[in-house]
Formats: C-alpha cells, structure tokens, sequence
C-alpha cells in the first residue's frame, strides 16, 4: 500500500493540526489553523476536481476566506485587545501532547477500520482515520489549554474534522447545508469573542483553569 | 580499482576537507546578507582553520590528557562519518555503516567533547555539558525514529542501501522521506547547536550549549574542535537534504549525475534554511527547548506510523 | 598432552577451593591476605584452563551419591552453557584475587580475615558448581549457599551501621527469590515426578504457570524492576572485589537460571516474552534514569547493572517470542545478543567495580562531591575506568557496542519479520527507547568520569589520593585486555556461541556482525596521524595557564559543578519520578543585600521509591509488629502451634 498524493494531502492536514498540540503561542496555533483550513480548502477542490462537482470549487473558496482568512484575523484581533499570547498548558505537558494526538491518530485507524466505508472505491481508510484524528486532536487540544482562545481553535479544529468526515462518508452535504454551518460557525466565533471581551472585563483575565472559583 | 572509482575517492577526500568550513561561510554570508551586512567572504573560516592551526596554545593546568585527545577523537570520528554516511548520492565508501552505527558514532562524540569540557574544571563548560547530554536523550530518539521507519520499509538497516534510490518499496514514500526529513532537520539543528536550540555566534550567554563547552579550547586545538563541527554540519544537513531529495525522486526519477548534482544543492539549501532561521528566528529559552525537540520526536512518530501503515 | 586432557582440572579447582576454605577457616585471623588471594588466583587459573580445555563439549563427573544424604546423585554436569558461565566467573575470579589483598587494607581492624576468606571461598565455589548442577535439589543447595555466603561479605565492614541495614535488605530479596524458586520446583516435580532439569525441559504447556514463578524468583536475583531495590544496597555496601563478583557474576546466575530452565524448556509462550520484553525494558530505563541522580559511585554503578540486566532479560523475551512464534532469525540475534551481553557486562562491570574501589581506597570516598581530579594522581585506575565508560555506554568499536548492536538487530528483525502489528510497534518503539537509554549511559558514565578524574580535587583528601599497588592494577587490565580481545573478535565470539545455542535453539543464524576491527582501525588511523601531527609538533608552543572561565580569574572550589547542578536539566525532565527540592539558608543581619553566610541545599525526591515501595515496606512492617504478638515465648503455646500446623498440613494432604 502506498499513500496516493491525496492521502498525503489529508496527512498534511492531520499533522498541522497535531502540530497545534506542540505550540503554547497562540499566534503561531492561529497560523497553522490558519494553513490547516487552507490545505482543507485545496483538499475540497481536489474532491470538486476528481467528483466534477463545480460547486465544491465554490465551497472551497468561501470556506479559504472564512475559516483561512476572516477567523484567524479576527481571533488575532482579539488576542491583541484581551492580551495573553501564550498559554501556560494544563493536564498534561505541552511537549508530551503530540504523541499523546499520534497515539489517538493510531487509535483513530482501527476504529476507522471498523467503520463501514460508503465510498471511496480504493478500500482504504486513510480519509476517515485523518478526519476522525482531527476530531480528537481538537479535544486534546481543548483539554490541554487554559487561554479560552485556545478552547475557540480546538472547537474549530473539531468542526473542520467533522465536515473532512462527512467529505469522505458520503458525497458531501448539500451546498445550502455547508454554506449554512459555515455561517453558523462565523456567528458562534463572533459570540466566543463577545463573550472573552466580558470574561476579560468580568475576571481580569482568560484563563479557564482559574474559572474554578466560580463553584460556589 | 579502477580508475573513475580512484577520481571519485580523490573528489571525495578533496570535499571531505575543503567543504565543511566553506559551509559555515556560507551560512555567515547569507545571514549576513539577510541582515544588510556585507558580511566575511566564504573562505573566511577556511583562512581560520588555517591561522589557528600555526597558533600556539594555551591550555589550562587542571586540563589532563583528555582535553587535547578529544578534539582529535572527535575530528577523526567526523571524517568517519563523513566518509561513510550518505550524505550526497553516488558517493564512494570504504565500508558501509548501518543506523546504529551511525548514531552511536554521534554518541562516541559526545563522551569525548563533554569529556573535554569536564577537563579543565570551568563551571560554564561543566553547565553546558549537562545541557548538551539533556539535549541528546531528547534528540537521539527523534533521529532512531526517523531512521528506523526508513529501515523498516526498506527492510534493510544499512544506512547507504537506505539513501540508494534503488530501493522499489522506499521510492515511492513521497510523504514518509518529507516526514523522516523534517524530523532529521529538526533533529540536526539541536545536534549542531544552530539556531532555535542554541546561538552559535554568542559566547557569554547563560544558556549557551556548544560553545561553552569549547570555551578552553584554543590554537590547533580550538581548530580540529571547529572543524568537527563543520564535517558533524556536512553530515546532518546532508542525510536530511537526501530526504527531500529523496521525496522528489518519488516523482523526477533522473540520472546519477544529476543526483549527485541535486544532493549537492540539497546540502547548499538545508544550510541556506539554517541560515535563514538564524536571521529572522531567535533563540528559544532553554525550558522552551523540549517542546522545540517534542516536533522532531512527532515527525519520528509519524514516520513509524507510516512505516507502520505501509509494511504489510 | 592434548589440550582435553586438562579436562580434571575443574574438579581440582574445586579442590583448591575447598582448601581455601579450611585454611581459612583455621589459620584465617593469623595468614596474611596475600597467601589466601594466592590460593584463590591459582584455584580461579586451574578453573579458567580446565574450562577452557573443556569447550565445547562439557563433562560428567560422578554421580557421587555419598553427597547430600543420598537425596538426589550429586553431580557435576558441564554443557557449553555452564562452562561459558564458569569461564566469567573464573576471570572475574583471577582479577579479584589479585585486587583483594591490597584494597583490604583498607578496612583495617573492621573486618575480620578468616570469615571474609571463607565466605569467599565457599561464595566463588558455590556458585561455581550451581553452574554444574543438573537437578533442582543441588541447584538450590548450593544457590542458598551462594546467597548466605555473599550476605555475609556484603557486612564485611562490621562497624559500618548501612553495611547491616543493606545486609538485611538483601537477604530479605532472597529470602524471597529463594521461596519462589522453590515453589515452581516443588510444583515441576508433582508435574513430572523427576528432579533433573533435563526431564522438565521435555514438558510442554502444563509447566507454564511453574516457570512463571521460578521466572519471578529468578528475575528477584537478577535485580530487574521492581525487584531491583536490593542491589543499591548490597552493591554498595559491600567491598569493591565483592560488588565486582556479586555484579559481574552472582546476577548472572539468575540469567542462567533463566536460560537453564525456561529458555531450554519446549514451554514457550508468548505472554511469557512480553512480560521478559516490558521487564527489561522498565529495569534498563529505570536503572538509567537513577544512574544520572546518583552521588555515590558504586551506588551509580550498581543501578547501571539493573539497567544492563534489563537489556539481558529484554533480549531473553526476544528469545521467548522468536521461539514461540516460531521465527529463527529473532531468536537467534535475541540469544546471541543476550550471552554477548552478559559477557561484556561479566567483564566490563568489575572492571568499573574494582577502579571504583581503587578510588574508594585512594581518596577514602565515593561521593562524587568530594572527588575531583584524580587523573593526574592516579593515571592509571583514571585509564581503565575511562575504558570501562567507554564499553559500558556501549560506544563503538569497543565490545559493548557489539552486544548492544546485536540487541537492536534482534529488535530491528522483528520489526521487520513479525506479522503482529502491535509487535513491530513495539519493536520499534523499544529501538526509540534503546537510544533514550543509550543517550542517558552517555550522561551518568561521562559524570562519574569528569566529576571524579578530570577538574580539580574539591576536597584536600581528594588531592592526597594515591594510586594502588600494581598487582591492583593488573587485576584491572587483565579485565580491559580481555575487552579488547572481544572487540576485535567480536564476529568469531558470535559464532562460538553456536554449541550453547544448540540447545536451546533449533537453528542458530545469526547475521553478519559489523566489521570492528575496520572500525578500529579507521578510526586510529586519523587519530594516529593528527597526534603526530599536531600535539607532538605543537608541543613546543604549548603555554600552560590557569583556566580562562571568560576572564573571570580563579574562581573558587565551591563554583565548581557538582554532580547534582550537572545532571539537574537532564533529571528536571522527568520530574514526574525525580523531583529536586531545593532549600536556601540566608544568615546576616542585612539579608538580602549583604548576607553573611548563604547555604543551600538540594536533594532529589524519589516519588516512586517514597509512595510506592515505603507503604509496601511500612504494612510488611506493621504485619511484623502484629505477628509478633504470636510469640508468647511459652513452650506449651509453641508446641500447639507446630502441632496445629501439622495437623492442618494432614488435613489439606489427605484432601481428596
């Protein structure tokens, strides 16, 4: 078996993400978010490209604007008002959590394996093992972080794992159901950054491992 | 022996000596250029080598025997390796060297060079030392990695049957060959003491790593000290420029002329990266330094994961 | 004379031995030591050559049934794996001889001639014949006799209190490993109604569970985790010949046992490998990991052979899964690397010992803190522990290296060969975890080496050290002369193992080893030319100074790094199991901007060994306290229990 230059496509995605694990600068995740959804973006003219669906070519481009463009733009600007660009880690050291997401990749691959395949005529897994593993990673990386930014990344990257898997269940969702969770993500990011102008302004800071203190 | 396999050792031998320090120009030169400077002309640590080697030497009087031994060692254990391992296609070899071997040759370096800085009882060679053996049980598992995965598919250990091109199951490992490349890359900046781990022009800094380590070295000594380190440069940016080039191949199959050829180019621009870096990137605080290393031990792991996936 | 006509000398240096031992016992307080070393190195010699002129195809001598109350035929049974065992022991034996006399000295009126003779004569002939024993009945003899007789030289020094505590810890390990074992030979014997190791080795599936257990006792004796406690303590406590003994052999004895009895039994089970696999992987980790916070340096090396005993019983796994999923190739590196393995630890091992000791007698401490340039007053022990750093990091070319090598082989071919997936994983991910631990050796023996030899003395009685006597130092170069001879022959040592691997293997095949003495040479030869080229040429120009330090001038001793500061990045890495905790003491009446004395002080935290090990020894402890209520001191109450326990023991053996 060898990787077709599809599959490598979809590694790449899966390794950006993973590589979100490893950093505490928030900068430097937004970055590689910010390549991540690219590298989604060309994979989903690719499948436009090989399906000869022309709408695709157009999901692509909104989705490279939003999610590559206007997202990291507007996290970064809030980063840059809110203030803290560097995230302390939590539950398990930074270092350690990227083998921790290539362990669960591994994982990944046998339940994808068990997973009945819908298409993808080649027999292999790899699409669903990668999109399953961005999935997982976007926990990780939300368990791992205490900056709420971080927690906004990680649901993103878990939203992108859970469009690549439905790319490669099934022929793609309707063009009005993508252009619809598109918009539904760009309101829930604008909420999140609401809603860390109010924790900033409330607490003094964004640090969810200290929101403890809120229990009683 | 015939007589293009005699050309091919003098070749060889002629770039064993004169490259390695017209390296470290080049990378002085880039980075200079980078920052606006004019900067010192590639034959400049070439001329060093040469200035110090006429010097006289100044060794400290706790210093034993093992002080002036161990840049010899080291030298000789660098022209092993650069004489064995692959770090440019269509290289002649005495004797063929296998993963193992390879990274415990690296090790054998690293007893001598700490040994050396242990030897004239200077607190700041000491620190450093103990840096350096921290950054090497992070490191030498990151390269194995790389390493192992690519035997693994190759089914071999040899380390020149590997970076052959021949190999039917390796060649066609685009993704794996980038993947162990960059972990190499990454592996060979810590290894060498460049940028991100440590600032190789800097001597009085609190967390230098190498250069403290040679802060007693001086006059001929100081130089088969430097010039280890420039051969330990020609070997590591060469095996992690075979990577890419390697990963090309994939797709540009051509002849060994021009492999040799392109090797030579990945050499100049893995050192040109380096370069790069150095001038734009800072260096990283040394608690920052294991989450630096911890990519180079994921690309390790995504390298056996691939190995892994491929090999039925 | 034929060279197999010598065969009678190993019953002769059973002879020696035994006179050893009576002149020992009767003239022991009034001979000096050197007569009784004497008897010890002629009786190690005799050994040496009858083993030699036996290879490889053994002997039988007896049965002699006047032995042990004619319970079982006494008998000496020498096949190629007892005589390359008997080989180690008798070269470890001869240099031991020779160091002994001189380093005893040192103990002055501490210890007492005659029992430190006898133990040791009755502790090398012991465990000389549990070599030659073929049936359980003499093997645990004379085990037991090894293990009391090495217990009694771990408290050679009397007036030392840790001597007692280590003493007791040790025969605690025992104690235990003894009841193991023979709980799995009491169960073999109900299984096959026989003694001899020859009828158990034809047993298949049914002895599974008892070899699990003598596997456990056995893994007790050899120190691997979590089992290892005992060798910090007893290596450490005892004299330097006899930690050199107890490390570089007594270990070994265990690692016969396992290739003995469960390695030579068709019983092969794959959960049985994976437990030897992940055993010796955790012991060779974890050994390393405390070799780089260790001060001491006997304690430093007697974590080291937990460490490299790990990598023995890991390869002893490789053996177990080549054979029980019926692949040659991983069997065969794996037994190979394994005997390699324990032939250069065999070696290399006391030789590390006994310069310990050398500077343990020179300078009167192992604390790393208060060495410090030894090198230039004793050049001599300062060469042979350089070389045994050299080979115990297993950096090449030297013999270390070679055996390492043949580990990675064997790991790397079942990377390659297995169908299982979550085997070449684990295959792969051990290489990984060999280089971490390989890196680590790098760290713990470049420490020992720099902060005891190089630099300066740090405390006056460092700078009086004295080197010792030559016969000490022959006694440490007949060691590096016999890794040397391995080096080089590397490839035909791995061919010599073909006999031992007859029984234990179907088929021996073992791939080509790395050309050493290439290696040697190409690497001598560069250095060769720059030493004539520059240092001799160079040697005119030469100016010595005190060191530079960036200009700083003469800093004081106490700047100096110690082993703590030295190894504080490396073990802040793993701080989960090493913490440091560091406490600072600032006296003065203006503190902090004119202290007058600033102390501080930092220690490691074992997380493991103080939440893990202690509550374990505290309950076994508490238990005691509790069981002591039992002993009522009365005959009568006595009496009832030795009665009740019989009665009880009636009832359960006539149970249906």
């Amino acid at each position: 078996m060898s990787l077709s230059s599809f599959d490598l496509l979809l590694s790449a995605i899966a390794i950006t993400a993973i590589m979100m694990l490893g950093t505490t600068n928030i900068g430097t995740n937004l970055r590689l978010y910010a390549l991540h959804s690219l590298l989604i973006a060309a994979a989903t003219a690719w499948l436009g490209q090989t399906r000869h669906e022309p709408a695709l070519f157009l999901v692509a481009a909104i989705f490279a604007l939003v999610k590559a463009g206007f997202v990291p733009w507007f996290l970064n600007s809030i980063i840059r008002q809110v203030g803290g660009h560097s995230d302390s880690g939590a539950f398990i050291p930074t270092a350690l959590s990227m083998p921790v997401g290539i362990a669960l990749l591994g994982a990944n691959n046998v339940l994808a394996q068990r997973l009945p395949t819908v298409i993808n005529g080649d027999g292999g897994n790899i699409g669903e093992t990668f999109a399953l593993s961005l999935i997982t990673t976007g926990m990780l990386l939300m368990l791992t972080r205490n900056i709420a930014v971080n927690q906004v990344i990680g649901f993103l990257v878990i939203e992108n794992g859970i469009y690549l898997f439905s790319q490669t269940q099934t022929q793609g969702m309707p063009m009005a159901l993508e252009m619809g969770i598109l918009l539904d993500l760009l309101v829930a990011v604008m909420i999140a950054g609401i809603l860390l102008f109010r924790i900033k302004k409330n607490f003094e800071h964004i640090d969810i491992s200290k929101l403890t203190e809120l229990k009683d | 022996m015939n007589n293009t396999s005699w050309l091919a050792y003098i070749a060889l031998t002629a770039a064993i000596v004169v490259v390695p320090p017209l390296l470290i120009g080049f990378i002085r030169k880039t980075k200079a250029r980078l920052q606006n400077r004019v900067g010192a002309p590639y034959h400049q640590p070439l001329l060093d080598l040469i200035k110090l080697l006429s010097k006289g030497e100044l060794v400290s009087e706790h210093a034993s025997w093992v002080l002036r031994g161990a840049a010899i060692a080291n030298v000789s254990i660098a022209l092993l390796l650069a004489v064995t391992s692959p770090w440019i296609p269509g290289m002649p070899r005495p004797f063929d060297v296998d993963i193992f071997l390879f990274i415990y040759l690296f090790a054998l370096m690293r007893f001598f060079s700490v040994l050396s800085a242990l030897d004239t009882a200077s607190p700041f060679g000491g620190f450093a030392a103990g840096r350096d053996l921290t950054l090497a049980v992070l490191v030498e598992p990151a390269v194995m990695l790389c390493l192992t995965a690519l035997a693994v598919v190759a089914q071999t250990a040899n380390l020149s049957e590997i970076f052959s091109f021949t190999g039917k199951a390796l060649s066609v490992q685009a993704g794996l060959w980038v993947m162990a490349g960059c972990g190499l890359y990454l592996s060979s900046l810590v290894e060498l003491s460049r940028m991100p781990a440590d600032d190789p022009t800097t001597h009085l800094e609190l967390t230098m790593v190498h250069e403290a380590m040679i802060l007693e070295n001086s006059g001929p000594n100081l130089a088969l000290t430097e010039y280890a380190t420039a051969l330990k440069l020609l070997v590591l940016m060469g095996v992690s420029g075979q990577c890419f080039l390697h990963a090309f191949a994939a797709v540009w199959q051509t002849s060994p002329s021009m492999q040799t050829a392109c090797g030579a180019g990945a050499v100049l621009l893995a050192v040109a990266v380096t370069a790069l870096i150095e001038a734009t990137g800072v260096k990283l605080r040394w608690t920052k330094l294991p989450e630096f290393i911890a990519y180079a031990i994921t690309f390790g792991l995504l390298c056996l994961v691939v190995a892994l996936g491929v090999v039925k | 004379m034929h060279i197999a006509d010598l065969k009678p000398l190993v019953p002769l240096s059973f002879g020696l031995f035994g006179s050893g031992t009576v002149v020992s016992i009767f003239w022991g307080h009034r001979s000096n030591n050197t007569f009784l070393s004497g008897v010890l190195f002629a009786s190690c010699l005799t050994l040496l050559i009858g083993v030699l002129s036996s290879w490889p195809q053994g002997f039988v001598n007896g049965p002699y049934p006047i032995f042990l109350g004619g319970l079982v035929p006494f008998a000496q049974h020498a096949d190629a794996l007892s005589l390359f065992f008997l080989f180690i022991l008798s070269l470890v034996g001869l240099s031991i001889a020779l160091f002994s006399p001189s380093y005893l000295e040192h103990f002055k009126e501490h210890f007492h001639p005659g029992i430190y003779w006898f133990s040791l004569f009755v502790f090398v002939a012991s465990m000389a014949q549990v070599f030659l024993c073929a049936d359980a009945i003499s093997f645990i003899i004379f085990w037991e006799l090894m293990s009391l007789s090495s217990a009694a030289l771990v408290i050679t020094n009397r007036a030392s209190h840790t001597a007692k505590k280590a003493t007791i810890i040790y025969l605690g390990a025992t104690r235990v490993s003894t009841t193991l074992m023979f709980c799995g030979f009491l169960w073999l014997h109900a299984l096959t109604n026989s003694w001899s190791f020859a009828d158990w080795s034809t047993m298949r599936g049914a002895g599974l569970l008892p070899l699990s257990i003598i596997f456990a006792g056995f893994c007790i004796k050899a120190g691997t985790w979590p089992f290892h406690l005992w060798l910090p303590y007893a290596h450490t406590e005892a004299p330097a010949p006899i930690s050199a003994l107890m490390s570089g052999v007594m270990v070994k004895v265990a690692i016969y046992g396992m290739i003995r009895l469960i390695l030579m039994s068709n019983t092969a089970s794959v959960s049985l490998a994976l437990v030897a696999i992940a055993l010796g992987a955790i012991s060779a980790f974890w050994g390393i990991l405390f070799t780089q916070v260790e001060g001491d340096i006997k304690r430093l090396l007697a974590y080291s052979t937990v460490e490299n005993i790990g990598l023995i019983v890991l390869s002893i796994g490789l053996v177990l899964l080549g054979k029980s999923t019926n692949v040659v190739a991983i069997s065969s590196i794996g037994l190979a690397g394994c005997l390699f393995h324990v032939l250069n630890h065999g070696l290399y091992k006391p030789l590390l010992f006994l310069s310990a000791g050398a500077v343990d007698w020179g300078a009167h401490s192992r604390d790393l803190a208060k060495l410090g340039g030894l090198q230039r007053l004793m050049p001599w022990t300062a060469a042979s522990f350089f070389f045994g750093s050299l080979a115990i990091c297993s950096l090449p070319p030297l013999n270390g290296f070679a055996s390492k090598w043949l580990i990675y082989q064997g790991l790397f071919s079942l990377s390659v060969g297995s169908n299982s997936i979550s085997d070449r994983t684990m295959a792969i991910a051990l290489i990984a975890l060999l280089s971490m631990i390989g890196a680590m050796s790098v760290a713990s023996f470049t420490k020992v080496f720099g902060l005891c030899f190089l630099g300066t003395p740090r405390t006056p009685q460092a700078s009086h050290a004295k080197e010792m006597p030559l016969a000490a130092l022959i006694s440490q170069h007949i060691l590096i002369a016999c890794c040397l001879v391995l080096t080089f022959g590397a490839g035909l040592i791995v061919d010599g193992f073909k006999p031992i691997a007859q029984g234990v293997l179907p088929k021996y095949d073992v791939p080509a080893m790395l050309p050493q003495p290439q290696l040697v040479v190409a690497l001598a030869i560069p250095l060769i030319l720059f030493y004539f080229v520059l240092i001799i040429r160079g040697r005119s120009n030469v100016k010595y100074f005190s060191t530079w330090e960036c200009g700083y001038g003469k800093l004081p001793l106490r700047s100096f790094i110690d082993a703590a500061s030295f190894t504080r990045p490396l073990a802040s890495l793993f701080g989960l199991v090493i913490q440091y905790r560091t406490e600072n003491q600032i006296q003065g009446r203006d503190r902090r901007h004119f202290p007058d004395t600033i102390d501080v002080k930092a220690h490691q935290v074992l997380w493991v060994e103080k939440f893990f090990y202690s509550p374990i020894l505290n309950a076994f402890d508490a238990l005691g306290k509790g069981l002591i209520k039992l002993q009522t001191g009365s005959i009568h109450i006595h009496l009832f229990y030795v009665f009740a326990t019989l009665i009880l023991l009636v009832l359960i053996g006539t149970q249906p």
